[in-house]
């Protein structure tokens, strides 16, 4: 098998008719257009903690998450809820609302921001993030005090390191 | 980005993501789902791109990371896709076509879809790397892995 080969053998494989048209299409009509199969699961995740969120819903009973733009779908619904939130190692009712940004390398991130409030006294407090079991594949590899970036790794590299699937930050008033 | 050069932009890479796709999903509908899904999202980008050469950059490594996605959703892990779906079966010239095809496809996805990279996009070692996540000597490894698999299969020298 040589490129030319392969390519030859590859080329057979088309979409149904009418395809390209469809793609056409569906930009006229995009607003009507669910994104499908928009997934459940995350390429990278940055995890933001806002002190603005954290500030202006200090007052209200739980972690709230910052509204975000109306596009948030049911899959970042969905995704939002596989992350737990622990505030100085309790866990909270956080919602975080994640949006989808692609740069210009057309990496995909989802940008999650999450609001939690500070117990009263409490100056300082340790936040930590955590995927729930199913999520396994995810990883934080890095972050800072009030970042946290989340990478997808792939399934295959286990020839890497064990990963950690959890992280902290420490967000102050 | 202007219709004109959104149809530009479809017309030149629909077929090449397609089957990006579809080496990861061995599904023709799943691959037109994920690649109507591209362009969407292509549709909604509002940077500046630099050329065409950087849309089609752009155009693969979203369709690399959405075919990643599909594969692990919540509505994939309830399929059991042990064969290819093809819209059009018997779309080969002749018997030989189809066993490359079909060894291509019996190998795993992770070496299936490296395979595919290299052999039809023509792309480079290091951008396969960066594309799929994994570091270039796992590449390397996949594709060496791949080729002994389909000798195996064809009983055929595979060029390098």
């Amino acid at each position: 098998m040589n490129k030319e080969e392969y390519r030859q053998v590859f080329s057979n494989i088309r979409p149904s008719d009418g395809f390209e048209e469809r793609i056409m299409n569906m930009t006229e009509k995009r607003k009507n257009i669910r994104a499908g199969r928009v997934i459940a699961v995350v390429l990278a995740v940055i995890v933001a903690l806002s002190f603005v969120a954290v500030a202006a819903n200090a007052a209200t009973d739980g972690a709230i998450g910052e509204s975000v733009s109306n596009a948030v779908s049911e899959t970042f619904e969905t995704f939002s809820k596989k992350i737990a939130v622990f505030v100085n190692g309790k866990k909270v009712d956080a919602q975080i609302n994640v949006t989808e940004e692609i740069d210009k390398e057309g990496n995909i991130y989802y940008i999650g921001r999450a609001g939690v409030d500070l117990p009263d006294g409490e100056e300082e407090v340790t936040v930590s993030f955590g995927f729930d079991d199913s999520e396994g594949d995810y990883a934080f590899t890095s972050g800072g005090v009030n970042e946290i970036v989340i990478v997808a790794s792939d399934e295959e590299i286990e020839e890497d390191a064990a990963i950690p699937t959890t992280a902290t930050t420490v967000i102050s008033q | 980005m202007t219709s004109e050069e959104f149809r530009i932009a479809v017309s030149r890479n629909s077929h090449r993501l397609f089957l990006i796709a579809f080496s990861f999903t061995k599904s023709t509908y799943d691959a037109e789902d994920i690649v109507q899904n591209v362009f969407l999202k292509l549709w909604k980008y509002d940077k500046e791109f630099a050329d065409r050469e950087h849309i089609d950059k752009w155009l693969t490594a979203v369709c690399v990371n959405e075919s990643k996605n599909c594969i692990k959703s919540v509505f994939r892990s309830f399929q059991n896709i042990e064969d290819c779906q093809l819209a059009s079966p018997d779309c080969f010239g002749d018997s030989s076509q189809q066993e490359l095809f079909n060894a291509v496809m019996e190998l795993p996805k992770k070496y299936r879809t490296a395979v595919h990279l290299f052999y039809y996009e023509d792309l480079p070692i290091k951008e396969i790397a960066e594309l799929l996540g994994v570091k270039e000597s796992a590449v390397k490894t996949r594709l060496s892995r791949a080729r002994t698999k389909i000798k195996e299969r064809l009983g055929e020298r595979i060029d390098e």
